[in-house]
């Protein structure tokens, strides 16, 4: 466990100072399943953060997010890129691809789990350092080791994601 | 804003996540004869012989622990007195998240006239405010290392609180001020004197000499708790004991 953490420290610290925003965010998670019958539920709840860093043609950035899942607790490492479709005045809309890995948060025994979203982003940017995001997506995750305990270790959700970004450096958008 | 002030949040945000770990279980029975379905608000439990005049049991787990941690502790009642278990899920393995839980899925089981209602540690309370909000729903209420912080002492359904003699998790100074909130208190110290006749009207408390917190389900020693005597098994065997002959004495 402590490794873990201390990966993570160190690929946030190479960040630091160059990263362009940092953006806040709360997600819904309504999802489905197929177990024995196609079923749907209500996942829980996430919140996490992002750092992002303009390049050509879009945005790569790293970011913590914690959640409630069907195991339990989970905190998971994710790498979103972003690539902006569309831009008008205070407006843009954006595709983000995000993979994930990360931790089912167990006492003494952490199975690891990860993640695939992809997802639309509508921002709103006033005229001053935050921007606002609203998100729809589709996400896969899952738990390979906790087959052993659970019959559900793999599951389909819709996150519906509601952000909040704050510009760090003086470049523009 | 500066990037100490985010790596601050999210140095609050990583330990905050990771006070909130669950207990995940020992094992897995892994049994043909037993029956185990699963969705995201229940874990079902049933035999190929699950008799259906016999109330069905609704089981809120404890607080931060797999609910398949149960599967072992309970699994006697359902290949050996052939009843239907459901085992409650909820978000981050809070209970507390979801407190009429059980009364909802009840209600989906036509199939079972009666149901029993009870937890573990904050499971049990859960199920005492579930209870609270449903009084006519539930035929009895069983409670392992806890306690009600709601007014049931009206309630005119058989109550059973068992908790153990080295159990350092339970607020012993809370459970005993909260017993006014249950009926009239029946001590026992051995399965063998629970009453052969309703007990309605009364709550019966039972301790397992030797035993601790953490045995009542099959997760493991958990931090805090007080060393057992006695195999988790037999802490096991002592509780399902207690419920069959609680069960029979009320015609559940």
């Amino acid at each position: 466990m402590k490794y873990s953490l201390a990966i993570i420290a160190i690929i946030l610290s190479g960040l630091s100072l160059r990263a362009q925003h940092v953006s806040f965010n709360l997600q819904a998670l309504p999802g489905f399943w197929h177990n024995e019958a196609l079923e749907n539920y209500y996942g829980g709840s996430a919140f996490g953060i992002q750092y992002h860093q303009k390049s050509k043609i879009g945005q790569w950035g790293l970011g913590i997010e914690y959640r409630s899942i069907d195991w339990g607790n989970q905190i998971s490492l994710n790498i979103p890129y972003t690539v902006y479709l569309a831009k008008k005045n205070n407006w843009d809309v954006a595709l983000q691809c995000a993979p994930s890995i990360g931790l089912a948060l167990f006492r003494n025994n952490p199975l690891l789990s990860w993640s695939l979203e992809s997802s639309a982003q509508l921002r709103w940017k006033p005229q001053n350092k935050f921007s606002y995001t609203l998100g729809v997506g589709l996400r896969y995750s899952i738990s390979p080791a906790y087959q052993q305990y659970g019959l559900i270790n793999q599951l389909a959700e819709t996150p519906i994601r509601l952000g909040i970004q704050y510009k760090i450096g003086k470049t523009k958008n | 804003m500066t990037p100490r002030i985010v790596y601050s949040i999210f140095l609050v945000m990583l330990i905050g996540c990771f006070s909130n770990c669950s207990y995940l279980p020992e094992e897995i029975p892994a049994e043909e004869s037993l029956l185990i379905e699963e969705n995201a608000r229940y874990i079902r439990m049933r035999s190929t012989e699950s008799n259906n005049s016999l109330a069905g049991i609704l089981f809120y787990p404890g607080g931060l622990v797999d609910p398949h941690a149960y599967i072992e502790a309970l699994k006697a009642l359902v290949l050996e007195d052939h009843r239907t278990v459901i085992i409650m899920k909820a978000p981050s393995n809070l209970a507390i998240i979801r407190p009429n839980q059980a009364s909802s899925i009840s209600k989906e089981f036509e199939d079972l006239d009666q149901w029993i209602i009870g937890g573990h540690s904050l499971g049990g309370s859960v199920a005492c405010i579930d209870i609270f909000n449903h009084p006519d729903q539930f035929a009895a209420l069983f409670l392992l290392a806890s306690y009600s912080v709601d007014d049931l002492s009206n309630r005119d359904i058989p109550m059973i609180s068992i908790t153990s003699s080295n159990d350092l998790v339970l607020n012993q100074e809370a459970f005993e001020e909260n017993k006014i909130n249950l009926p009239e208190e029946f001590s026992i110290s051995d399965p063998s004197q629970i009453p052969m006749e309703s007990t309605r009207g009364t709550t019966i408390y039972y301790s397992i000499e030797g035993g601790n917190h953490a045995q009542f389900g099959q997760y493991g020693p958990q931090a805090g708790d007080g060393e057992a005597d006695i195999e988790s098994s037999a802490q096991q065997a002592l509780v399902i004991e207690s419920l069959r002959l609680f069960f029979q004495s009320n015609n559940l």
